[in-house]
């Protein structure tokens, strides 16, 4: 049983779709971890999903030392994130470079990793991802850390229901996947408007997505465009 | 399960997660329907609902505070007298003592409030309040989330 009114409910979310433009749920998810990251004050955030084919990727990193961790973990096939996600349950360590389960990560990692705790996302009682924050020194999360991050785990839970509620689920599959595909496609052009304007990747990032909202375009489609234009001009 | 029944779960558990990520005891929520009208869509517990009930049969209250000057409005004790407190509000949610409401935007406009509460009068310090403002833009990506493409017949 909840407490909440449901003819309020309807009444109040029918005036919200008069004015609200729809905002895609891969850029809700970006904004609820940027949310997250503030909230901790830990060194990052990232939320990772396993896609088509399992293997547990970032759909959204707060920065290029916590992305490694995907990396790292894709190539050795473990970590803490992957024993998240498998496990179904809380894990963390106070010094990943230091940790005697995943003795090969270090080496792969960025030297800003240190510090990693992650929880399960769930979707209808199944983990379908990871939450994850870590701190460029060793630390020792306590349970307060975990019970916010189950909380925030939870909430972005909400947001994916919410999609679902109001989506077809294979259509919001669909954002997910793409997202996670054309991440390469974004990246490179990351890469490359930070070479040619001396942007960092924040900047770079924000840029192209806010030409793309602008412009009512995918953000991998002018990813896609942009290195067509580099390629062009390198020729 | 109809949309709305379905919407009324989901809600309900943002606003317990929401609470949890606080560490507060509950929260609540107020939203402006497409009348203009203050509602009282409900809390995480029975308290809460309650809260916003009575704020809403007041016509005052930290919500509508919070919503006509679109700021926060931290009430250390929801009893205390005015202007510290909402003694007429408190009369009829007496499980509620401490109240942190924070307006909702969606783009530029204020679409509600948000209200933690605690059962026990106390002072909000600034990093909770700074952080209860945090998480009502995430209670908005999840209202925005079933506004969106959904289709709600008739009218209120």
């Amino acid at each position: 049983m909840t407490h909440i009114d449901q003819e309020a409910l309807v009444a109040s979310l029918r005036g919200l779709q008069m004015t609200v433009p729809a905002t895609g749920i891969v850029h809700q998810l970006e904004r609820a971890v940027e949310v997250v990251d503030t909230l901790f004050g830990y060194s990052g955030a990232g939320l990772m999903f396993a896609g088509d084919s399992k293997e547990l990727r970032y759909l959204v990193a707060t920065d290029d030392a916590g992305r490694s961790l995907e990396g790292a973990q894709l190539h050795v096939g473990r970590g803490p994130c992957i024993s998240t996600f498998e496990s179904d349950a809380a894990v963390m360590t106070t010094d990943v470079r230091d940790d005697p389960r995943w003795p090969e990560l270090a080496e792969r990692l960025h030297p800003d990793v240190r510090a990693v705790a992650g929880v399960p996302v769930r979707l209808g009682g199944e983990p379908v991802g990871t939450l994850n924050v870590y701190q460029s020194t060793p630390y020792e999360w306590d349970e307060s850390d975990i019970q916010a991050l189950y909380a925030y785990a939870n909430v972005i839970e909400q947001i994916l229901t919410a999609a679902i509620a109001a989506e077809e689920k294979s259509a919001l599959a669909d954002q997910l996947q793409y997202a996670l595909d054309y991440r390469v496609v974004i990246e490179r052009a990351i890469g490359y408007l930070m070479g040619k304007h001396d942007l960092t990747a924040a900047q770079a990032f924000t840029g192209l997505r806010k030409q793309a909202r602008d412009s009512r375009r995918r953000v991998a489609d002018l990813a896609a465009e942009v290195l067509g234009e580099g390629a062009g001009e390198l020729r | 399960m109809t949309h709305g029944v379905e919407f009324t779960h989901v809600v309900d558990r943002t606003l317990n997660a929401l609470a949890d990520a606080l560490g507060a005891d509950g929260a609540a929520l107020m939203l402006i329907d497409d009348h203009d009208r203050p509602r009282a869509v409900g809390g995480s517990d029975a308290d809460g609902r309650r809260l916003e009930l009575a704020q809403e049969q007041a016509g005052a209250g930290p919500a509508f505070e919070s919503l006509s000057r679109d700021t926060d409005i931290v009430i250390d004790d929801l009893r205390a007298a005015r202007p510290s407190g909402f003694p007429g509000v408190a009369e009829k949610a007496t499980g509620v003592r401490a109240v942190l409401s924070v307006p909702l935007h969606a783009d530029d406009r204020v679409i509600g409030s948000l209200d933690f509460y605690d059962r026990v009068s106390h002072e909000w310090q600034p990093a909770k309040v700074r952080a209860g403002r945090r998480l009502a833009e995430l209670m908005v990506m999840v209202l925005k989330a079933l506004a969106h493409k959904s289709t709600f017949s008739g009218q209120s």
